[in-house]
């Protein structure tokens, strides 16, 4: 039974050319053995075997996936010195550390999903209404939700200056959880990135788990975490070193989810082409 | 000359080869066939990578669905590059038998 299951799941790690061509007899030929650990094995290889095919076959998926990549980093590279600069710039003019930080965080976060031209692209392809319904509204989520980045950033700065002004923690518990709220959403986007990334055969499995992966622990996480921050007497809470740790541990998941949302807007506006030869390729 | 150079399934590919030598076959018969035959056991893992192979060279060729079950044929090229590769084998099985009785 556990084996059976354990197929099951196995089989998504195919490429989606793959499955689009022998899924459906490959399933009747399972049902036919009875497979043992030996062929969940095989099937395993099988997998690696055909995402190692396709990527050969799809040199250009693979390009782009790395152009995304490493696209992205390099303009996160100039965009963390642009961003230093003007926070320099901002300390010689006198203004406060704090205020200098938070402005740091929220311009970093603007280019954190590295996305700027598939921003764009995306915004021209939702309103053109090129994308098929069902793929457009997870567009729509994660545009909104990487929008709200700066808006987090925004609120645990006010939150801080508000404790600052003498505001009791109770009276700021709609403020927290509203934080939370939008914090939840960027983790709803990886999630669906991942999953609608994992449906699609659109990016390599391994990746796009890393999404599905990201975006369900940074849910759990804040949602977890919302409980503990209203108990709290003190706002911000990173002076407790457990929540320090769980937030650690949470931005080191989530960050691969973000640069996997990146490369996905990448992938996903470019046009996909079909040759006659791809319904037989592994 | 036909290449049926596949890596770690070039051994597999030649059974499916042999295999569909007598008529068309969907996988699980393959397997069976294969199995009983020489007693080697394919994966479906390792089958179907094979099959897709096979079929992107067109060496085989997929027929009809019948009951979620798809039977494949050698196509002409398949049956010339099955006849080569066991000519081949054949040759070099003479020669290393020759060798054995020149040694015994």
């Amino acid at each position: 039974m556990l084996i059976h299951w354990l197929i099951h799941w196995l089989i998504h790690l195919y490429p989606r050319t793959w499955r689009d061509r022998y899924e459906e007899e490959f399933r009747a030929v399972l049902e036919q053995c009875q497979p043992s650990v030996w062929d969940v094995l095989d099937i395993l290889q099988g997998a690696l075997d055909a995402q190692g095919r396709y990527l050969m076959m799809h040199k250009r998926a693979v390009v782009q996936t790395g152009l995304g990549l490493f696209g992205g980093l390099f303009v996160m590279l100039l965009a963390a010195v642009a961003i230093s600069l003007v926070q320099f710039a901002m300390s010689k003019m006198g203004m406060r550390l704090e205020d200098i930080a938070y402005l740091g965080l929220a311009l970093r976060s603007i280019v954190l999903p590295a996305a700027l031209l598939p921003l764009v692209i995306m915004l021209h392809r939702i309103f053109r209404r090129e994308n098929p319904a069902h793929s457009r509204w997870p567009m729509i989520v994660g545009l909104i939700s990487a929008l709200t980045l700066p808006l987090v950033y925004l609120m645990f700065w006010m939150l801080d200056r508000l404790t600052e002004a003498g505001m009791h923690h109770s009276d700021l518990n709609w403020l927290v959880l509203l934080y939370s709220l939008l914090t939840a959403l960027v983790g709803v986007w990886m999630l669906l990135c991942g999953i609608e990334a994992l449906a699609n055969g659109l990016l390599p499995k391994p990746l796009a788990f890393v999404g599905v992966l990201g975006g369900s622990s940074w849910l759990v996480v804040r949602l977890a975490i919302v409980p503990y921050q209203l108990s709290l007497t003190q706002w911000p809470v990173s002076s407790d070193s457990r929540v320090t740790l769980v937030w650690a541990i949470l931005s080191l998941l989530a960050t691969p989810g973000v640069w996997l949302w990146a490369v996905w807007a990448a992938l996903r506006l470019l046009p996909r082409r079909r040759s006659p030869a791809s319904a037989v390729q592994a | 000359m036909v290449n049926l150079a596949f890596g770690r399934y070039s051994d597999p590919a030649l059974l499916i080869l042999a295999s569909l030598a007598d008529g068309p076959k969907h996988g699980y018969a393959m397997m069976e066939e294969i199995a009983q035959t020489t007693g080697v056991k394919l994966g479906a893992g390792t089958l179907y990578g094979a099959l897709a192979r096979l079929e992107e060279r067109g060496l085989i060729e997929a027929l009809e669905v019948e009951d979620r079950r798809r039977p494949y044929q050698l196509t002409a090229l398949g049956r010339a590059a099955l006849q080569e590769s066991l000519e081949r084998l054949q040759a070099f099985a003479a020669l290393a038998l020759k060798r054995l009785g020149a040694n015994a």
